[in-house]
């Protein structure tokens, strides 16, 4: 069954919306210009606006009929909508914005001490919103939303009041309460790299139609990103296993769900064989061969294949197939001079210090 | 100071005065508060058809002289105003020239101050919070009681005062509508103009102002008191 369904039809002054669209378990971007109407969609997914025409299904339960005259209210929705702005009630308490919308006779089944635990809030607890810097503010409102007990989770622009490292920081909080709650997600932007953070799948909203719906790299192939500079804060996921600690902070790594071998280093953490680890790579740390170099002073040189291609004025967008897909950014001079072309085979090069923890830069963050 | 003394220090004239003029203030100020709350938030939040005309009238006291308010209140409620069936009804005279009659005076006065402060402390809030609230599953009255009237507690309380003082000081439609009779209608500000037109009460007078004076600073005093604390 699907999350969400959606067929409706909205007009205000000179805008028109058409949207229809499925969205099944899991995670979903939909992505956009801004202007072209993806807030106004949140507003009529979760009862602040009204469609002139159509039908919303939530869980198969039908919110908007506009034919049989059913409109369910906002409070009657189960969904919960994180906004820009946080939006915490200035006049209470963290703790009393948290505990707000949690229904107070239903069973819960995300309770307090778990939200406070994986969104770190222990220490807000007490604190005033005003108190609060921005990123903690949106951890608050993540999880006051997720403890009114939604059936799904709409997130409008999260990161965008955000600096990078706390872009990071929220990201890494937000891919935990996925992984923690499975709860469907949605998560609008005008910045492809913040859907890009979560999710490959995606709806791309243009002037308030539904353009194109699929996975990132179908998009790629198609110029979708054509100047939205997506490369600025993308970066790749890998989770990984310790194999063993080869020197001071120099650590052989395994891909999860693979066989293959990785490099990396921490100075920060001190890691066990068997820890399980969160990673990230950015696609300008990513060098392409196309023959295996000797002689270099980059630990991770991996056997990939050309999953697509993708240039624009500058650079080279190529997906890899590295036994998880990878993302990587070269120049488009160097993709022509070595004439990198879909289904080839070449290497993918990086430092082990490219290979960066997300726990390590948290941590680096929170000392500078 | 002996407070047991205090009839020597006043006499009966004011002391009356002085208890008729806070209950009197009291009274319309309570009376306004159920009033004054949901129609500043309508206005604030709503719109409608006639918006703009009931804005008209709420504020039109503001505007108005004071004798033209009692004038009308006179002519709606007077013994033979056009409410006049209604008393037959209910087998009164009418309410002109009663305890009650100083009351709606000093309500009509005052209910467009205390409306205008409600009002703005609504304007001020962010509907984004009223909106957030509700997709957490509170229902209207929920988001109102919860958000929407503690964040405009402020605006409410200074609006409260505000309406308070305006009653103390209330006159013009007061002795239009309500007369000027000793333990009954005549509150503090008629008094001081009663013994300013007997040669000799100066010294009365001059008590009644020093007092007046001495309760609007209070009540200045204790409103900030009250809005810093919230």
């Amino acid at each position: 069954m699907n999350v969400l369904d959606v067929d409706i039809k909205y007009k205000v002054g000179q805008f028109k919306g058409n949207y229809r669209f499925a969205i099944s378990h899991g995670v979903t971007g939909i992505w956009g210009p801004s202007g072209h109407g993806k807030t106004t969609l949140i507003q009529l997914i979760s009862g602040l606006l009204k469609p002139a025409q159509g039908t919303i299904s939530v869980r198969g339960k039908v919110v908007v009929d506009r034919n049989q005259h059913i409109f369910v209210p906002p409070h009657h929705r189960n969904i919960g909508v994180v906004f820009q702005e946080a939006r915490l009630f200035p006049h209470l308490s963290v703790k009393k914005n948290l505990l707000y919308g949690m229904p107070n006779k239903t069973p819960c089944h995300i309770s307090l001490n778990d939200v406070v635990e994986v969104l770190g809030l222990n220490a807000l607890l007490d604190q005033m919103p005003g108190q609060c810097s921005g990123g903690e503010k949106q951890r608050v409102a993540i999880g006051r939303a997720l403890l009114s007990q939604p059936e799904l989770l709409l997130l409008d622009e999260p990161f965008s009041a955000l600096d990078k490292q706390l872009k990071l920081k929220a990201i890494n909080f937000i891919r935990k309460v996925i992984r923690k709650f499975d709860i469907p997600v949605v998560i609008i932007s005008h910045d492809i790299a913040d859907i890009l953070n979560l999710t490959r799948h995606m709806l791309l909203i243009k002037q308030g139609k539904v353009e194109i719906e699929g996975d990132f790299s179908e998009l790629l192939l198609q110029g979708y990103f054509e100047g939205s500079a997506f490369s600025n804060s993308f970066v790749n996921d890998l989770q990984f296993t310790i194999v063993s600690e080869e020197a001071a902070g120099n650590y052989k790594v395994k891909l999860q769900g693979t066989g293959h071998i990785y490099y990396l280093h921490s100075e920060t953490k001190q890691l066990c064989a068997g820890d399980h680890i969160d990673a990230f790579l950015r696609p300008e740390d990513i060098a392409v061969a196309t023959h295996r170099v000797n002689g270099i002073s980059m630990q991770n040189q991996l056997e990939a294949t050309v999953l697509e291609i993708y240039t624009d004025k500058n650079y080279a967008f190529c997906l890899l197939d590295v036994g998880t897909e990878l993302l990587v950014q070269i120049t488009r001079d160097s993709a022509d001079r070595l004439n990198i072309r879909k289904n080839q085979a070449v290497y993918a090069l990086f430092k082990s210090s490219a290979l960066t923890m997300y726990d390590d830069s948290l941590r680096m963050s929170r000392m500078g | 100071m002996d407070l047991t003394n205090y009839h020597k220090l006043f006499t009966e004239f004011e002391i009356s005065a002085i208890l008729l003029s806070l209950k009197v203030a009291g009274v319309s100020v309570a009376a306004a508060v159920p009033i004054a709350i949901p129609l500043g938030w309508v206005l604030s939040r709503k719109t409608f058809r006639g918006k703009r005309l009931l804005e008209s009238i709420v504020f039109l006291p503001l505007v108005l002289p004071p004798v033209t308010i009692g004038y009308i209140l006179l002519y709606l409620m007077g013994r033979s105003g056009l409410l006049s069936p209604l008393w037959k009804l209910l087998g009164t005279d009418g309410l002109a020239f009663t305890f009650w009659a100083a009351v709606i005076s000093s309500l009509v006065v005052s209910m467009p101050l205390f409306v205008r402060s409600v009002k703005a402390s609504f304007d001020m809030i962010d509907p984004g919070f009223e909106l957030t609230a509700q997709t957490l599953g509170a229902n209207r009255l929920k988001v109102f009681r919860t958000i929407s009237l503690p964040l405009a507690m402020p605006g409410v309380m200074s609006g409260f005062v505000l309406a308070f003082a305006r009653s103390w000081g209330e006159f013009g439609a007061t002795i239009t509508f309500a007369g000027n009779m000793f333990g009954q209608t005549q509150t503090l500000p008629l008094a001081i103009y009663s013994s300013m037109q007997v040669p000799g009460q100066e010294f009365v007078a001059f008590k009644l102002v020093l007092i007046s004076v001495f309760i609007a600073l209070l009540t200045m005093y204790l409103s900030e008191r009250l809005v810093k604390n919230i």
